[in-house]
């Protein structure tokens, strides 16, 4: 099992969020998250990324056989685990291609891997952003600074192709983006798929899951996940809505 | 007296202090420069690039009189405290850069002591002439550069004065000032600048990168008085430690200088939880047909944006070392000097922790 969060309760700012959610993922599996607003979907992404704003008041999380919560955010980046951010924040005066040729490399040092050259890393860059359909321009530019909704979107799946994580875990990746960017971005999560890979979609309504289809859909509502199904549940939530 | 000075200038001859005479075969003289000796203008150690005139300020009193004490008697009733003292004290050099003449120029000065030294530079930049000037006083001083920049001239000034640093410059028509401040603490600079003719432009950037207990000021005061001028300015300091820094800002525009763009900018990044950032922009809008605006921040760094930059595999430390690069980075690459450059990129990486 890759991952695997038992009983898991999280507080923030003195309220409970999360009231004893279980959730396991297989090698190769792709999860859907479904929920209403406030049901505790990105509270659960940021956990698993390690945000220290989260209090973890009970439970536990295990990834590739390791306590998660151990584990400082680079930690688990390093191990395999990547979050798709639902608001990528934007840092002035910092190049995306200086950031991320130090953060994989950074990851690659952590794991004992060879650290790539400039040039090496280039060539992979350049690759993955064809792969995004993005401009060469996005590599000068800094990080996420005066990017449209859709372009951070697209940067944030071109982190996901260039780390190539064991599970990846995609916050509301489809919120704020038009039919071509999804397609793009849905594009770029397909193509990142090893087979032996898992994935985490959060969202809000099926629509991404036409493109990534999922084996598992859970609907989350406060905190704790009410109901599992197939892909065929997403439709159904689609068409009926989270009310009971 | 002027052996001990000689002495300390062979000194500094193989240092690195002083880059020209690092080099090998240099002479006994920099390539070009002038050299202030406890602030003193030292025409006899100082070279003078083709085309420049340049000597002590008492000798052009006999043939450019009438000029200086004109701009002294103008500026002195309104000038501070230190402008003034440097004025009573200093002996210094007297520059003109004739028109249509590019030249670079480096100011070096020697300390031998303790003393509190006053140098000054008297200059003129003449009808379109360029004249790069770049200045490092790393003894305690209260230095000044008063500039006259001519119809279409540029003066671009990278200066970094350990002590008391005060520019004042008045621009005519079509003319530019560029200048650059950087400290790494201890430091008080001041700028002044009237933008006398139509279309001049002025832009003043300070950065400072403070630790320890040390302190840095910038006053800055840009008046516009002639119409379709503009101005900006951009002052930057990243604090660690105890360290404080005080920005006090004002743009004045009066009330002829219609269409004028100016614009202030102060940012601080407090990098500890005892650094201190005081900041006083300052707006006298007398026309009304103006562009004007100012801004500061003071802010820590943000815990989003480390988080997010741990998230993709940076340690805590590598994530505040690039975020407080980030702030840097755009003076930084400004700073025209391989060795003033360095000494600010170790400075930025002591503070980033």
């Amino acid at each position: 099992m890759m991952l695997q969060i038992k009983n898991l309760h999280v507080k923030v700012n003195g309220k409970q969020i999360l009231n004893g959610l279980n959730l396991s993922v297989n090698k190769g599996e792709v999860h859907a998250l479904m929920g209403p607003n406030g049901a505790g979907k990105s509270t659960l992404a940021k956990v698993l990324a390690g945000h220290p704003l989260y209090e973890i008041t009970d439970g536990e999380i295990w990834f590739k056989g390791q306590n998660l919560l151990e584990l400082q955010p680079e930690e688990r980046a390093a191990l395999g685990l990547f979050m798709s951010f639902q608001y990528p924040v934007e840092i002035a005066g910092v190049s995306n291609q200086q950031f991320l040729f130090l953060a994989l490399n950074a990851q690659r040092k952590k794991r004992g891997e060879a650290v790539l050259s400039e040039a090496e890393f280039e060539r992979l860059l350049s690759e993955k952003m064809a792969l995004m359909d993005m401009r060469a321009e996005f590599k000068s530019r800094a990080i996420n600074e005066g990017f449209s909704g859709g372009e951070k979107k697209r940067n944030e799946i071109l982190q996901m192709a260039l780390f190539n994580p064991d599970l990846a875990v995609l916050d509301e990746t489809d919120s704020g983006l038009d039919i071509d960017a999804m397609r793009v971005v849905a594009g770029g999560v397909n193509k990142m798929r090893r087979g032996d890979n898992g994935l985490l979609v959060i969202t809000h309504y099926q629509r991404l899951l036409e493109y990534v289809k999922p084996d598992f859909v859970h609907v989350l509502v406060e905190g704790k996940i009410v109901r599992t199904g197939g892909s065929e549940l997403a439709l159904e939530l689609e068409a009926k809505g989270y009310a009971e | 007296m002027q052996n001990k000075a000689h002495e300390r200038f062979l000194e500094l001859k193989g240092s690195g202090v002083w880059p020209e005479l690092a080099t090998p075969g240099a002479a006994a003289k920099p390539a070009s420069g002038l050299v202030f000796v406890d602030g003193f203008f030292r025409p006899e150690l100082s070279v003078v690039p083709d085309g420049l005139v340049c000597m002590p300020v008492e000798k052009a009193l006999s043939s450019y009189g009438v000029f200086l004490h004109n701009r002294w008697n103008k500026q002195l009733p309104e000038t501070d405290l230190y402008t003034a003292a440097n004025l009573a004290f200093s002996r210094g050099a007297f520059v003109y850069v004739p028109p249509s003449v590019r030249a670079s120029l480096r100011i070096v000065h020697v300390h031998t002591g303790a003393n509190l030294a006053s140098p000054r530079l008297q200059l003129t930049v003449g009808k379109n002439s360029v004249l790069n000037l770049v200045q490092v006083d790393n003894g305690l001083s209260n230095g000044v550069i008063d500039a006259a920049l001519e119809a279409g001239s540029r003066l671009e000034l990278l200066d970094s004065s350990a002590t008391t640093f005060s520019l004042t410059a008045t621009l005519k028509q079509d003319s530019e000032l560029k200048a650059l401040h950087t400290t790494r603490g201890g430091s008080r600079f001041s700028a002044k600048v009237q933008l006398l003719e139509e279309n001049s432009s002025a832009l003043v950037r300070a950065l400072g990168i403070l630790d320890g207990n040390s302190t840095a000021e910038v006053h800055t005061l840009i008046e516009h008085i002639a119409p379709h001028c503009r101005s900006r300015q951009h002052i930057k300091t990243a604090l660690h430690g105890t360290s404080r820094s005080r920005f006090e800002g004002k743009i004045l525009v009066r009330p002829e200088a219609q269409k004028t763009e100016a614009y202030q900018l102060n940012n601080n990044l407090l990098l500890s939880d005892t650094a201190i950032a005081r900041t006083q922009p300052n707006l006298e809008i007398f026309a009304d047909d103006v562009k004007a605006s100012h801004g500061a921040t003071v802010a820590q760094l943000q815990d989003e944006e480390l988080f997010y930059l741990r998230s993709r595999g940076l340690k805590s430390e590598e994530a505040k070392r690039l975020l407080t690069e980030g702030f840097c980075r755009e003076l930084i690459d400004e700073v025209h000097d391989d060795a003033l450059r360095q000494q600010l990129v170790e400075a930025m990486h002591a503070v980033a922790r």
